[in-house]
């Protein structure tokens, strides 16, 4: 456990015992920062220096900004896009997208894909986080690596910058930082060596001063950008259309395979197939849902910038993916329901049903796919646990399928999809931020 | 097969009993209690110790 | 009192001679539970001696749900409290909830085979008692393969309490889908319960009872030793 105090002039530190993934890096560590000082913190590979810092992020939310050279950027949107959506996010105007860039020497830029952006210019978008953060506290991890002397001078100008408004800088590098520094004159150096589990150097030496300064404690932004988030989720989506279409073409896959294997069927048994291959189609590819995200480091860059919407981006982002599946999967169902043999008012019955089983099952697999961020490997036995409860889902479906045509009413099943999904969308984002927080910890 | 009922009331019994033995078996396999805890690790200083007195074991 | 077991010394020392008690006291309420029910209780009119699995069969289905409901009574205790004893025993309750479930399928199985003529039949209770078993076996797995130990115990929770708003869910579907479909209905056959029935029955159930309480006491004094003393 970590424990951060801010005050305006110090940052105290103390930490147990550093941990990643069960395994023990350090011992005690304790050191205090200075505001308008440089502290580097040095160390081998492996040895801890960005589970400190990220450890201190997670202690400071709201205060703190935990950089890293390639950090949050999804490569399917343009750098106008991700830069648009941070500042939503940080509550800024975003007609000063274009004095960002222009600081980051990305103005020409604008308007490509960030997946065509070298790795250098990668960091310096990177910067761009930095630059528009109003946070007090930069955790900058290896920023040196992919910076090119532009980009360094950049950083530069923003760290002089930051440390004359009275900001603190943490920075972990094995590169020698006697180049940047030359470009902050007058700005005091402190290098603190991780090493050993122990961390010893000028900021763990430092005695912790009395608390007479008042204690900043953190102000987590509430407001949720719902325009950013919705925006952002349409430019991925857009970026890379074949995660969505892939399931369609695979439920339709299947569904042949049934044709195939037994030429004409009856129309229950086609209901019966069409419904358990969509299900699986979905399912299937649920872990998929926030992994691109996770791994690019949006969503934990996302906790630190505004924790708060957290719930609301899992939302978003599961409604889009059901909006879409259900656009894809509509078309693929009618093509089947032909193949089947079914009449027009069975065919529309099966898409409406569909239509509400996609609805009902969304929320729920998207707690699903967080759960599969949480395991190693665990996708399959994760999903193993998510079968069963797919299966109220198939039978309301297949009765809202199929009850017209005994003579019953098809509103009371749909009407049961519709409360499900409903319930579910709404303590979904209670559920789904502590898990967000869980997976960022 | 076919069993006729005794015999399969029976085989019920049998399976029941295996499982509550097996699953009670196995909680052993859980974790140390404290003096199976408490031994090994005098076991292990035991043999550090004579380690160090340069018999090779 | 109880509060005190949340402490994990505590909870070490009381577990650790209870369980022997408890699995004393089961072993014989079960004897005669089944001594009651095999030789005592009279032929059912309608099914033979073959209902005579019921001794073993609902015991060890209320035990499957049982034990799982109180899995999500620690899971919430351990979603509040980060104890280590209450994740102990929402781990300890898993494995033993698995085999009553597997139990209760296969003498469900082999009893129905008899009575009905087949050895599965879709009805509620044995698909969502099947159902209920890839839950138990998913969540093992949830808990085993967490990246993180530390956060384990939590994703196990949120795991049982997802399981658990859906099992009552689950189950009512079915029901709903085989009253629509003219469903298999199981039932034990015949109005009035004769007092030796009912007897064995509730011995059973007990000792059913006992034993596992006592199976999953042992359990979570080990994982306990295991998690802080190791």
């Amino acid at each position: 456990m970590i424990d951060a105090t801010l005050s305006t002039q110090h940052l105290h530190v103390h930490c147990n015992s550093l941990q990643a993934a069960g395994v023990v890096l350090s011992g005690e560590i304790q050191c205090v920062l200075n505001a308008g000082e440089v502290h580097v913190l040095r160390g081998a590979n492996g040895v801890g220096k960005s589970t400190l810092l990220r450890a201190l992020a997670n202690a400071l939310p709201g205060q703190a900004m935990l950089f890293k050279a390639e950090y949050g950027l999804r490569d399917e949107l343009l750098v106008q896009d991700h830069v648009q959506n941070l500042l939503a996010h940080l509550s800024r105007a975003h007609t000063d997208m274009e004095y960002i860039l222009a600081q980051v020497s990305l103005t020409d830029w604008q308007y490509e894909r960030i997946g065509t952006l070298s790795s250098g210019q990668k960091a310096r978008l990177g910067l761009c986080t930095l630059l528009a953060s109003p946070f007090l506290v930069w955790l900058l991890d290896e920023p040196l690596n992919a910076l090119d002397t532009e980009g360094q001078q950049v950083l530069a100008k923003a760290l002089e910058k930051h440390l004359q408004a009275g900001g603190f800088v943490f920075m972990a590098t094995h590169v020698d930082p006697a180049g940047l520094l030359q470009q902050l004159p007058g700005v005091a150096m402190n290098v603190d060596v991780l090493a050993q589990g122990e961390l010893h150097g000028d900021a763990a030496s430092r005695m912790p001063v009395p608390p007479v300064e008042p204690c900043l404690s953190s102000a987590p932004t509430s407001n949720v950008p719902m325009g950013a988030l919705i925006k952002r989720d349409w430019a991925v989506l857009w970026g890379n259309p074949q995660a969505v279409l892939w399931g369609a073409l695979f439920h339709w896959m299947v569904l042949s395979f049934f044709g195939i294997g037994l030429g004409k069927t009856s129309v229950e048994f086609a209901q019966v197939a069409t419904w358990v291959s969509l299900l699986l189609a979905v399912l299937l590819g649920a872990k998929d849902w926030f992994a691109e995200d996770q791994r690019v480091g949006w969503i934990r860059f996302l906790t630190q910038i505004n924790p708060g919407s957290t719930g609301t981006y899992w939302l978003v982002r599961v409604l889009y993916t059901a909006c879409s599946q259900m656009l894809v999967l509509v078309p693929v169902t009618g093509l089947a329901a032909l193949q089947f043999g079914l009449n027009g008012a069975q065919s529309l019955q099966l898409i409406l049903a569909m239509v509400a089983g996609v609805w009902a099952i969304a929320p729920l697999l998207g707690v699903i796919g967080l759960l599969v961020m949480l395991t190693r490997g665990g996708a399959v036995l994760v999903y193993l646990f998510a079968l069963p409860l797919l299966v109220p889902v198939l039978i309301f479906g297949l009765e809202a399928s199929q009850a017209t045509d005994l003579g019953r009413s098809a509103l009371a099943p749909l009407a049961v999809l519709f409360s499900l999904g409903l319930l579910a969308c709404l303590l979904g984002p209670v559920v789904a931020r502590r898990l967000i927080q869980l997976i960022q910890e | 097969m076919n069993f006729d009922a005794w015999q399969t009331v029976w085989i019920c019994v049998a399976l029941s009993v295996s499982v509550l033995v097996l699953d009670g078996v196995f909680a052993f396999r859980a974790g140390p209690d404290k003096t199976e805890l408490a031994r090994k690790s005098q076991r292990s200083s035991r043999m550090a110790r004579m380690g160090k007195k340069g018999s090779a074991q | 009192m109880l509060g005190q077991l949340a402490s994990p010394p505590k909870f070490h020392a009381v577990a650790s001679w209870l369980w022997v008690w408890l699995l004393l006291a089961g072993v014989l309420l079960l004897g005669f539970g089944l001594y009651t029910g095999l030789f005592l209780a009279p032929v059912d009119g309608q099914q033979g001696e073959v209902y005579r699995a019921i001794y073993v069969h609902v015991p060890a289905a209320w035990m499957s749900m049982f034990l799982y409901l109180v899995a999500c009574g620690y899971a919430m205790l351990n979603w509040v409290y980060r104890s280590d004893v209450s994740a102990v025993m929402m781990r300890a309750l898993l494995p033993t909830g698995a085999w009553m479930t597997a139990l209760a399928l296969i003498t469900g199985a082999l009893w129905g085979k008899p009575t009905w003529g087949a050895y599965w039949v879709w009805d509620a209770r044995m698909t969502s008692e099947l159902l209920l078993l890839f839950i138990y076996l998913g969540l093992i797995a949830l808990g085993q393969l967490a990246t993180d130990p530390a956060k384990a115990d939590r994703v196990l929770a949120v795991g049982l309490l997802i399981g658990a708003v859906n099992i009552p869910l689950i189950y009512l579907s079915v029901v709903f889908w085989n009253t629509l479909h003219q469903g298999y209905s199981v039932s034990l056959g015949g109005s009035r319960i004769h007092p030796d029935i009912a007897m064995g029955m509730w011995l059973s159930v007990l000792g059913f009872w006992l034993i596992c309480a006592s199976t999953v006491l042992n359990r979570a004094r080990r994982l306990l030793v295991q998690r802080r003393w190791r």
